[in-house]
């Protein structure tokens, strides 16, 4: 793109336009939010694996103090529903399938006494066999998560067989030709474990009926337009009639995508006959959110005597709990990150998700980033230190560059790959790799894309000459909005804080697919862009006549038209149009174009296009306590290209924080499960690193402009949580010697293992 | 079976005369009581720091501390931290140096930073990172706000 | 959580409540532990007594015997008192790690011993420096060698209705040195997977006269490992007796596996941490 060129606003380090509110105390969140008369749900969980109900008698509860209405399976008609099976239920009908699986809800005048009512409600359970390690799942004399399975609607991507709930693969050229032609062949079983999105706001919803079929939802869903479809499809009302509000939302990072408290809060809501408010507890966080899945990886690779690699074979393993959720597509994703970004001449990438009594889990923050990428680039270490070579010359050798035909078919434009790799390797000081005893440096290559969905944008020239945005997107706090504001206002020429954004009500804002997926603000600034071109075409119109001059001899500077000395500014235009009719409003939608692949490799593939693709690599320097097995990041470098950074800031921001998040599922972070019981579900005993955990994150940003992103922007939110496993686990084997195959990397495995 | 306690506070300056419950914390207390906000609730169990504010001018994690027991104390919550229309130091340099992402955080982190500061004004980066460490951020991996509390500390030593 | 909160109004004042009540009450200083225990129902009472505001409770005083810590006295009034913390490092070291500032700021020193968990960095220090417990009763006052204060989790050798008015430190003589050193997940935040504290006394020729080693998180209490002590005791230390004192240190322990770790890592862990602790201590002398 046209990097030379200097811009006003886009590329500055701007402060983000919801900033002030946010030191200040004066952000209202979803969690702060309250309606008068409304009352406090809570959920009754099923204790049991699996089981049959019984009975359920909620006769005592109802008489509790300050009880206003009890739900339960029976009670109200809802609808299942699942992102690609529909085999979630809002509250169980006849059976359990998960510890903490929602049996029955209680609207009261306080949370205290929604709790202690919850205590009355009676539930006899018979238990059932219940099946706990997906590879024991995979067993045809497994006992069936679903022995309804067939009888659940599923789209028709999913392929299902049993407990296995989906399976992508793909193939290129003849893998066992290749393991023929090998110098080496490896394999390797690399597995991780369910770990929590860790977003500080618990999810909360206030839900408020307005009509026999109508509802309003407050809440902190990333997802507008999907929660508002969902919602509507449980309760077997008209999506319109769902309004959905998000006030503010403390942190996603994915485990806000789908529903959390909004349908418990709805179902209260309409049997109270008042507003209901529901929020998830911590224990209800650490036990009974949707969890990144825990996967189990078989990687087997055949390389030649220079360490190309010539052939590889894949299998990831997803754990998707009791319901599938998004296991499908983190399976069907996962089988692009056990490629890599790598030449392959040869593949067979096999993913598949399975049902498990263990809790539903969901999509976290690049949902199958880590998991295969762990698997894959401790890998490529292994390789190396077997053929005697240096793990970053390994990559070199075999990485995609301009032009190369990736595992999908598709043509890669725009790799900032090798630049990645070298920038990083020259920060961390590769050449002294073991700088000392116990310390050891490691770096992984990793790839991801941007997702697409449909963005739209509203935008109206207000009469004091700034610019109204209305997007139907969460400003999730990735600084997405005010990025996309900076490139409204380059076009608009206007400063920054002349662009008031409107989001996240899915009345009012046109539709969008979300915050999510790397997407928000290439998207929306894509579509915020169209449509400031399309409302200057008719400011400029209305410029030419007030000042009579031509359209094209028309200079914008200022906020104003000038014709020589002549000029009308946008304030004077907003409001001769506001008094004469025909007020200057103006809309665009935004989808990107899917990249070209090649069909012929992938079945039943989720995401078989990798559209403006990112490239990373993240090295560290650490240190192994050889007495304690504890592990101290002495220094952490992150290299993405990110095409273009529209505000370097908020950029830095999402790789120093992905970047950490990433760091503790590595060493520290992990659901223990224990016979579908979770056995840490409080923040004292799960383990999200603190200030004293991490580093300064040192970023280094690579910019090989994508040809769809405004200004050659890449998606660049998700992608820092895909290495730091890798990276720690490699650098952990440099130091101490210890190479740890499942995660997390803790001081016990080190020392134990 | 809770019992009923008179409380006398001042927060951020104003004072109040409560009554409250036994049971109540100060989070709920600041609140429910107060309607202010911008003390967050999250674990509830001193945990994450989202709920830290000011008690004498030390930092306490109000979602574990019962209100009955601040009797007569000075609470400065984020809504009092400013002085005026002037922001106060740390809250300008967490916004300059892009230090906030989805906030909800911040007030905890600048409250938690608020009170360590009193303590050790001229942190290095090393103390600041234990100062901080009671209150969790999981959007920012705390590099820009370990940076921009260095920034307030030299702000505030300036003057 | 629901209970009634009796406000205290000096230490008499908190034992005459006490005995007013049924069984089951309890009392609360900071609150910090037992908050949340109560919220999650691990624990229930239906009445607490408060203590915070005895002001005879609070404070740290000094004089030719020593220290006295209020049982009020807050892991921070520890870490901010230069003479306190200047003279037993060890316990400087263990109230700097107990959670964050905020907690530090709150939790005080009577409900860590009260409170009895296995993993209590303060009291596991407290152990190693020979503190003694000024305990209060109806019957009226005794002092508890701190040693003898534990039974098992949460559970003291406290009469019903007895509180921790203050903790003593006796002053150490000559050239006594003592450290602190814990285990967790992570650098900060952490409940103790396995912690040491060692305290030794050296006599003029550089023999150990006197030693204390106490552990925590590796056994139903904070314990002291005196097999291990007496090897120490009246030895010139070196690398082969550090080696043969940690081995019998972790010979004394009975760590459990649970959700935080392995028995097999804590024991593996506190031999570790006892060669370090003694090695630190000997170092400085």
């Amino acid at each position: 793109m046209t990097a030379a060129k200097e811009f006003e606003v886009v590329g500055k380090r701007l402060n983000r336009l919801d900033g002030e509110g946010k030191v200040t105390g004066a952000a209202v969140y979803a969690s702060d939010f309250a309606l008068p008369g409304m009352l406090h749900g809570k959920i009754l969980r099923s204790p049991h694996a699996h089981a049959r109900i019984v009975r359920i008698d909620t006769t005592a509860a109802r008489k509790m103090p300050g009880v206003r209405a009890v739900v339960t399976g029976a009670s109200q008609k809802l609808n299942r529903f699942g992102n690609f099976i529909k085999d979630f239920e809002v509250f169980a009908s006849e059976r359990v399938y998960h510890v903490g699986q929602p049996v029955a809800g209680i609207a009261a005048d306080t949370e205290y006494a929604a709790k202690q009512a919850l205590r009355a409600i009676e539930v006899e359970y018979a238990e059932l066999p219940a099946v706990f390690d997906v590879m024991e799942a995979l067993d045809k004399a497994a006992p069936l998560v679903h022995p309804d399975w067939q009888s659940l609607k599923a789209a028709p991507i999913i392929v299902r067989e049993g407990n296995r709930c989906s399976r992508t693969v793909i193939k290129v050229g003849d893998v066992e030709e290749g393991f023929r032609n090998s110098y080496r062949v490896y394999e390797h079983v690399f597995r991780t474990s369910a770990v929590h999105a860790g977003y500080t706001e618990p999810r909360v919803a206030v839900a408020q009926w307005t009509a026999s079929d109508q509802a309003t939802i407050w809440c902190n869903t990333q997802l507008l337009f999907d929660t508002q479809s969902t919602l509507a499809e449980i309760f077997g009302i008209s999506p319109s009639h769902i309004r959905v509000i998000v006030p503010g939302i403390g942190g996603g990072f994915g485990g806000k995508l789908r529903l959390g408290m909004e349908h418990y809060a709805m179902a209260l809501a309409r049997a109270a006959k008042r507003p209901v408010r529901v929020m998830s507890s911590s224990e209800e966080e650490l036990t009974a959110a949707l969890f990144r899945q825990p996967t189990t990886i078989e990687l087997k690779t055949g390389v030649d005597r220079e360490g190309h690699i010539l052939a590889k074979q894949g299998r990831i393993v997803v754990d998707a709990g009791a319901c599938s959720g998004s296991g499908p597509l983190v399976a069907s994703t996962g089988t692009m990150i056990l490629a890599g970004p790598y030449r392959l001449p040869n593949a067979n990438l096999e993913g598949i998700s399975v049902y498990t009594n263990n809790h539903p889990n969901g999509s976290i923050r690049a949902p199958s980033g880590p998991m295969p990428n762990f698997a894959t680039e401790s890998q490529m270490d292994m390789i190396a230190e077997d053929l005697g070579l240096d793990p970053l010359e390994l990559r070199r050798r075999n990485i995609l560059r301009e032009g190369d035909i990736a595992v999908n078919g598709q043509k890669m434009t725009a790799v900032g790959l090798e630049e990645c790799l070298d920038k990083a390797a020259v920060a961390i000081g590769w050449d002294h790799r073991k700088p000392e005893h116990n310390r050891g440096k490691g770096l992984a290559c990793g790839w991801w894309m941007t997702s697409r969905g449909s963005s739209g944008s509203y935008l109206k020239l207000m009469q004091d000459g700034t610019l109204t945005m209305m997007v139907g997107v969460v400003e999730m706090g990735t600084g997405a909005l005010t990025g996309a504001a900076q490139v409204v206002a380059e076009e608009m020429g206007m400063k920054l804080t002349d662009i008031n954004v409107v989001s996240a009500d899915s009345l009012t804002t046109p539709y969008d697919f979300g915050s999510q997926g790397s997407r928000t603000m290439f998207a929306v600034a894509n579509a915020s862009r169209e449509a400031a071109r399309d409302l200057l075409g008719k400011m400029r119109v209305r410029a030419a006549k007030a000042l009579g001059a031509d359209e094209q001899a028309l200079a914008m500077r200022d906020k104003a038209f000038w014709s020589g000395e002549k000029k009308i500014t946008f304030a004077e235009l907003a409001a001769q149009a506001n008094t004469a009719g025909g007020g200057l409003i103006a809309e665009a939608t935004y989808i990107a174009p899917a990249a070209e692949h090649d069909a012929s490799r992938v079945q039943n593939h989720f995401s078989p296009s990798w559209p403006s693709p990112s490239f990373h690599v993240h090295a560290t320097d650490l240190s192994v306590d050889d007495v304690l097995g504890e592990v101290t990041i002495n220094r952490y470098v992150v290299a993405q290209d990110v095409g273009y950074a529209i505000n370097p800031t908020y950029l830095e921001g999402q790789l120093e924080g992905g970047a950490v998040q990433g760091v503790g599922q590595a060493l520290s972070e992990e659901i223990i499960i224990a016979n579908g019981h979770v056995q840490n579900g409080n923040l004292t005993d799960y383990k999200m690193p603190t200030a004293m955990d991490v580093p300064k994150i040192e970023v280094i940003l690579v910019t090989h402009p994508s040809v769809a992103g405004p200004y050659g922007a890449k998606g660049v939110g998700e992608p820092p949580t895909i290495q730091p496993p890798a990276a720690v686990a490699n650098a952990v084997a440099a130091a101490c010697g210890k190479r740890i195959m499942h995660l997390p990397i803790t001081a016990e495995k080190i020392l134990l293992g | 079976m809770s019992t009923t306690h008179e409380l006398n506070l001042t927060v951020n300056g104003e004072e109040w005369q409560l009554s409250v419950k036994g049971t109540e914390t100060l989070l709920e207390v600041l609140r429910k009581h107060l309607t202010l906000t911008g003390a967050k609730s999250n674990c509830l169990e001193g945990e994450c720091g989202v709920c830290a504010v000011l008690m004498n001018g030390r930092v306490v994690n109000s979602c574990i501390l019962l209100a009955a027991q601040c009797e007569g104390a000075q609470i400065t919550t984020i809504e009092g931290l400013a002085n005026g229309e002037t922001m106060h130091a740390l809250q300008t340099a967490f916004l300059n140096r892009g230090a906030v992402q989805c906030g909800y955080c911040i007030p905890g982190m600048i409250m938690t930073a608020a009170g360590y500061l009193k303590e050790n004004p001229a942190p290095t980066e090393e103390e600041i990172r234990e100062g901080l460490c009671g209150t969790l951020c999981r959007c920012t991996g705390y590099t820009k706000i370990v940076e921009a509390v260095q920034e307030a500390a030299q702000t505030m030593g300036a003057k | 959580m629901d209970f009634r909160l009796h406000s205290a109004k000096s230490a008499d004042h908190a034992l005459e409540i006490a005995a007013g009540l049924k069984e089951g009450w309890r009392y609360v200083a900071g609150g910090t532990d037992l908050v949340i225990q109560l919220r999650r129902g691990v624990r229930k009472s239906d009445d607490l007594i408060d203590l915070s505001s005895i002001a005879s409770m609070r404070g740290i005083k000094e004089d030719e015997s020593g220290f006295q810590l209020g049982a009020l006295c807050t892991h921070k009034d520890i870490e901010l008192h230069e003479g306190l913390s200047a003279a037993y490092p060890a316990l400087l070291a263990a109230a700097r790690v107990v959670g964050g500032h905020q907690i530090r700021n709150v939790g005080t020193v009577g409900g860590n011993l009260a409170n009895a968990s296995p993993a209590a960095d303060v009291a596991v220090a407290l152990l190693a420096l020979d503190a003694l417990i000024d305990v209060k009763g109806r019957s009226g006052a005794r002092v508890v060698e701190i040693d003898e204060l534990f039974v098992s989790s949460s559970k003291t050798t406290l009469a019903p209705g007895e509180l921790i008015e203050r903790v003593r430190l006796p002053r150490l003589t000559g050239e006594t040195h003592s450290a602190f050193l814990k285990v967790g997940r992570r650098k900060a935040m952490e409940i103790s997977v396995v912690s040491a504290a060692i305290c030794l006394a050296f006599g003029a020729n550089g023999v150990c006269e006197k030693a204390r080693i106490a552990l925590g998180a590796v056994g139903p209490r904070p314990l002291r490992a005196k097999a291990a002590e007496r090897l120490l005791e009246g030895a010139k230390i070196d690398a082969e007796l550090i080696a043969r004192v940690a081995a019998q240190a972790r010979a004394e322990c009975t760590p459990r596996s649970d959700p935080r770790a392995s028995a097999a890592y804590r024991s593996q862990v506190v031999e570790g941490l006892v060669k370090r602790g003694i090695s630190q201590c000997v170092r400085i002398s």
